[in-house]
């Protein structure tokens, strides 16, 4: 059972995908449906003995290119639709017991390469207005399968968190003539105290307004850089260094390989804001660590009533993350 | 960047991405070029 079911509260779409209670749960090594196909072994989601990455389906996908019909009848205050859309797997190297963060920086612009072409792709569907590419990595999160990998999920629609940024970017840019992601981007540099590192195309910062006491921002520099496909293969390259250079740090905060969810933030891919500069590619990090053994939970506040509270101050975590090799 | 897309069996897209080192240095997504601006 999968569906799109309208909340005329929260006025945003709910996912259904029942199907999915039954997707593989940590199998044991040898059945690492990631992995590669080894002669005479167990045969995996990759038909082939080696690979350098693959992008397939998700077999239990929350949205489908032909969607089942909704299972209930909807009504005029709570519609119901067809989840129609795309989930796809990215896996991003054959080592089954790889991190992005060991990943040498020639390999994650590889990454860059094709989460690029993914975007391109998926977004030409007049059925998808928004493709979200993203990792979440660690038991913390919930990740069911080990093996180094992230997703792309093709929407029907602008999911509520990026349609509030396009919102908040267009009324800027609309009051001020100028790029929101850039103002921000430009106070941080001006203070300084929040910044992690940088190079000649990006940005890495707690944010000023951070809600995970590690939650870190890569944001793109120069405007007209909506999306993945915007980028130059310099820029390209400079992604990759400062997506390593960052996720090193991460791991040696704790000295463990740290859980996170991370999200590529890019402009919706159909509509008006598929061709306005009000918005800029950015990366979003929220590793659920405190310290290095408690975690942050979204519990009442957060969960209830959506408003974050941060246990730490933004100033402090940056600091101690510039501190950390490899500094710039 | 080399891309070969397959049909898996039960009919998901299933792509191989492969990076020939003499590729280095090449436009990486020349050939998504037309779809370069969704």
């Amino acid at each position: 059972m999968s569906e799109l079911r309208w909340h005329p509260i929260l006025e945003e779409w709910v996912i259904t995908a029942t199907h999915r209670q039954d997707r593989t749960f940590f199998p044991p090594p040898d059945y690492n449906p990631l992995a590669p196909t080894k002669p005479g072994g167990f045969p995996t989601e990759v038909p082939a003995s080696d690979y350098d990455i693959v992008v397939f389906e998700n077999k239990f996908p929350s949205l489908q290119r032909n969607p089942p019909a909704p299972a209930v009848q909807g009504t005029e205050l709570t519609p119901v639709k067809p989840a129609v859309g795309v989930c796809e797997v990215v896996v991003y190297t054959p080592q089954a017991d790889a991190t992005l963060a060991e990943l040498p920086v020639d390999k994650i612009e590889h990454l860059i390469w094709v989460w690029t072409d993914r975007f391109a792709a998926l977004g030409a569907s007049p059925d998808i207005e928004y493709v979200f590419i993203f990792e979440n990595k660690g038991r913390e999160i919930g990740v069911t399968l080990a093996h180094p990998h992230g997703q792309i999920y093709a929407y029907p629609f602008v999911p509520p968190k990026l349609q509030t940024e396009v919102h908040s970017a267009k009324r800027y840019w609309n009051q001020h003539n100028k790029n929101l992601f850039l103002a921000v981007l430009e106070q941080e540099l001006a203070d300084g105290r929040r910044v992690v590192t940088q190079n000649d195309h990006f940005v890495a910062t707690v944010p000023f307004f951070a809600r995970y006491p590690y939650e870190v921002h890569i944001t793109a520099r120069g405007e007209g850089k909506t999306c993945l496909s915007d980028f130059t293969r310099a820029e390209q390259r400079d992604l990759a260094a400062i997506l390593k250079t960052m996720l090193v740090k991460y791991d040696n905060l704790f000295g463990f390989s740290l859980p996170y969810i991370m999200c590529l933030h890019q402009r919706p891919t159909i509509g008006e804001s598929a061709d306005h500069p009000y918005y800029q590619f950015h990366i979003e990090f929220y590793p659920p660590n405190r310290t290095q053994d408690k975690l942050k939970y979204l519990a009442g506040s957060e969960a209830g009533a959506g408003a974050y509270i941060n246990d730490t101050l933004a100033e402090d975590k940056a600091a101690e993350l510039r501190a950390l090799e490899p500094r710039e | 960047m080399n891309k070969q897309e397959t049909v898996k069996d039960d009919g998901r897209i299933l792509i191989y991405y492969t990076f020939p080192t003499e590729e280095s240095g090449s436009d990486p997504i020349a050939e998504n070029e037309e779809d370069a601006h969704v």
